[in-house]
């Protein structure tokens, strides 16, 4: 677990070599407000009162990473479900107050900062109230299962000037900051395309007890304690693989490409899991970005070969930031070779320096890859996601761009999805973007 | 009048394998240059040792152990290296062990672990088997001149008339002449400035390799039978017809004495053969061509 939660040291160590450049400024969560941690130092009465509402699967581990933030105090849990209820309590020693409802939490307990971790149907309502009510909010991705309940809690941001993030957590993965330095840096000379993929073998399903909770009663939203508990399975409550998975991605693909996707075109099925569940358990998109770049994603649930992946192609090399490492189109050309070539071009002829002990790559690892990052092990991004977040609330300092991030990333997921359901292609839906978030202005593509 | 020059390069047995066209189309040009890539990447899969999956790697596994079946390319590399072992008396050895240079020069048991009295193959069954557990087999010393024949096989096919290929700049073939000049002209770099050559050949259609005894690949080279690496360091730079004699000889030629050198020579006859001298701490000594010393 120790690799797990590094210390917040480990982390601000990296990130300032990382941002060192200054090139991502601006760009990365986290990089203004490490800055000035580094300069502050904060007594114990500084903490942060977190409510956590919903502590089943991720909820459960965000309230274990909550508890070792130091700076963070968890002083309310929230889950209509006994045992995660009951797990809840337990998880922070009986400390915090345990609520049924989130509406009676955020009334009760006035926390100044709420960590949602439902189903994404409930993601919506309990943001806007949890914002509304005074608290920042770390929700999870995806934001909603709908283009306008996502504008709503966009919306609901900016109204109340409480901060929101969404749980893009490759944002704070050392990996990616230094990849996209790479990028800065012109390591592949420009981006030609995206692959990404996500691929489980499994059925995804959550086992459902059979025993009764005595003076528990289902919420009426659920027909079963299936649907209850295996709500990624059903439409009404997500868009299965595209949004529980694909989002983490497509945010990738929004943040190195530095734009947003004209169009998306795709097709699913449900070709092995049969068993009564309403998403598909096979995606396959192609979201097409400016200047004919194409995003193209996959996921499935019957074959775990490859496991996961963002590579980002260019014609000078590929990077992997999930396995961590980057490769070279070619190897430099030898001096002599150069030599050679402009002795050609220049009509001259000579003698060409080339002969000479066996050249070796520089690292065996310049043939089969090489690491993004040498040290290892590196700070969890999801640990530093939530550090990040608190420390957001703490300093008074935006995450940049944080929402709006997360609006993008979830409207990406939620049009793929359309355009499987359809069989169409479907555009970004500029105009209404450019309705209700500040500064989007409608690209030229969409203005003829 | 300018010419049209087309050049590519990949990462192939873990170096930089380079061809230089010109006088020919473009798109031409990156086919067979695709096809050079493709047929060294499935030569460099059966004979790499390093490759956990090659077939090389299931033998030096098995060192001791038992025979392995191996493809028909492994068992035509080992029929090459063998008969080049014995044109060179031994110098040339793909099955070092690192145990022989502990021990004493000429001693039975350096002698019973020479080259291929450890190393049995057979044609009719395709398998090899390494007798001593401490013997492995490495074909590096041989494997880009091997790369290079089959390039050469490609060259013919398209018959294409004026092209320089580079393997990792120790080895190099060519075919014709440069645009500019009736040959192709090679400088040997000094072994700590790239900038400056100490000698040159002067090449058509013809193999250039060279090997080395320097500061940056000591002891890379261990004469069989001593244990030992040459005694100074030195470039061997050989010119030949064939990109596989070259290759073996260039090795040979840098761990050979004077006697040696000789007898080796008996049994080839390549265009030339240079030495490069360079004292203790590097610095050039001196250049001489090896059979023309001889000739003399």
């Amino acid at each position: 677990m120790s690799q797990d939660l590094p210390s917040r040291k480990e982390f601000l160590k990296q990130l300032s070599f990382i941002t060192g450049t200054g090139l991502l400024a601006g760009s990365v969560p986290g990089v203004s407000f490490a800055d000035s941690l580094n300069k502050r130092n904060f007594s114990a009465n500084d903490r942060v009162r977190v409510g956590m509402i919903g502590v089943g699967s991720r909820g459960r581990y965000h309230t274990i990473v909550m508890n070792r933030i130091p700076q963070a105090e968890i002083t309310s849990v929230c889950d209509n479900y006994p045992p995660y209820y009951e797990r809840a309590k337990e998880l922070t020693d009986g400390k915090a107050d345990a609520y049924w409802d989130y509406r009676e939490l955020l009334e009760k307990d006035q926390p100044d900062a709420v960590v949602i971790a439902t189903p994404p149907h409930e993601h919506a309502q309990m943001t806007i109230d949890a914002l509304e009510s005074g608290a920042h909010v770390l929700c999870e991705k995806n934001m909603a299962n709908t283009v306008d309940r996502t504008l709503d809690m966009y919306e609901a941001h900016k109204k109340t000037g409480n901060k929101l993030l969404i749980g893009m957590q490759r944002r704070f993965d050392i990996k990616y900051l230094q990849a996209l330095k790479m990028i800065e840096e012109g390591f592949l000379s420009e981006i030609t395309q995206i692959r990404a993929w996500w691929h489980r073998n499994g059925d995804w399903r959550r086992s459902v007890p059979d025993k009764d909770f005595p003076d528990w009663e289902l919420d009426p939203e659920y027909p079963s304690l299936e649907h209850k508990l295996n709500w990624r399975l059903y439409r009404e409550y997500s868009r299965g693989l595209v949004t529980e998975l694909g989002t983490h991605q497509l945010d990738v693909a929004n943040w190195f490409l530095d734009t947003l996707p004209l169009s998306v075109r795709g097709t699913g099925s449900i070709n092995y899991w049969e068993d009564g569940r309403e998403v598909y358990d096979n995606i396959n998109l192609v979201y097409s970005y400016p200047k004919g770049v194409n995003v193209i994603y996959d996921s499935l649930i019957s074959n775990k070969h490859y496991s996961l992946e963002e590579q980002v192609m260019g014609p000078e090399g590929t990077l992997e930031m999930q396995d961590g490492k980057y490769y070279y189109e070619k190897p430099p050309p030898a001096p002599g070779i150069l030599q050679l070539i402009s002795d050609i071009e220049d009509d001259l002829f000579g003698v060409t320096p080339l002969g000479g002990d066996s050249w070796n790559p520089q690292r065996a690892a310049d043939t089969s890859g090489n690491y993004i990052v040498e040290e290892y092990p590196l700070p969890n991004r999801a640990v530093l996601q939530d550090e990040a977040f608190i420390e957001s609330v703490r300093q008074g300092e935006e995450l940049p761009d944080a929402a709006e991030n997360g609006v993008y990333a979830s409207v990406a997921v939620i049009l793929g999805h359309e355009a499987m359901l359809q069989d169409k292609v479907i555009p970004w839906p500029e105009e209404k973007l450019a309705k209700r978030i500040d500064g989007y202005r409608i690209r030229p593509e969409f203005k003829s | 009048m300018s010419v049209n020059v087309f050049h590519d390069n990949s990462f192939l047995m873990g170096t930089r394998f380079e061809a230089v066209f010109w006088g020919i189309d473009e798109s031409f040009a990156r086919s067979v240059f695709s096809e050079m890539d493709e047929q060294i990447s499935q030569l460099e899969k059966d004979l790499s040792h390093y490759d956990e999956k090659s077939p090389v790697t299931a033998v030096n596994k098995n060192a001791g152990v038992k025979e392995v079946p191996v493809p028909q390319t492994v068992i035509k590399a080992l029929k090459t290296c063998r008969a080049h072992f014995e044109a060179t008396h031994g110098l040339f050895d793909i099955t070092m062990s690192e145990r022989r240079e502990y021990e004493p020069a000429g001693s039975s048991a350096s002698n019973n672990r020479s080259g291929f009295t450890q190393l049995e193959f057979s044609e009719e069954n395709r398998t090899v088997h390494v007798k001593d557990r401490g013997a492995q087999v490495d074909f590096g010393a041989i494997g880009k001149g091997m790369a290079l024949e089959l390039v050469e096989d490609i060259i013919d096919k398209y018959e294409i008339e004026n092209i320089l290929v580079s393997f990792g700049e120790s080895s190099i073939l060519t075919r014709g002449h440069h645009p500019h000049g009736k040959k192709w002209q090679i400088g040997i770099s000094d072994i700590h400035d790239d900038t400056v050559h100490r000698t040159s050949f002067d090449m058509q259609n013809h193999a250039l390799s060279t090997s080395g005894h320097t500061p940056r690949n000591e002891g890379n080279l261990r004469h069989p039978k001593t244990g030992r690496p040459p005694s100074t360091y030195q470039t061997v730079s050989v010119l030949a017809s064939s990109p596989v004699e070259s290759e073996v000889l260039s090795t040979a030629l840098l761990l050979a004495g004077q006697r040696e050198e000789r007898r080796i020579l008996q049994n080839y006859n390549p265009d030339r053969a240079v030495r490069i001298k360079y004292d203790r701490g590097g610095r050039f000594v001196d250049v001489h061509d090896i059979n023309h010393s001889l000739l003399s």
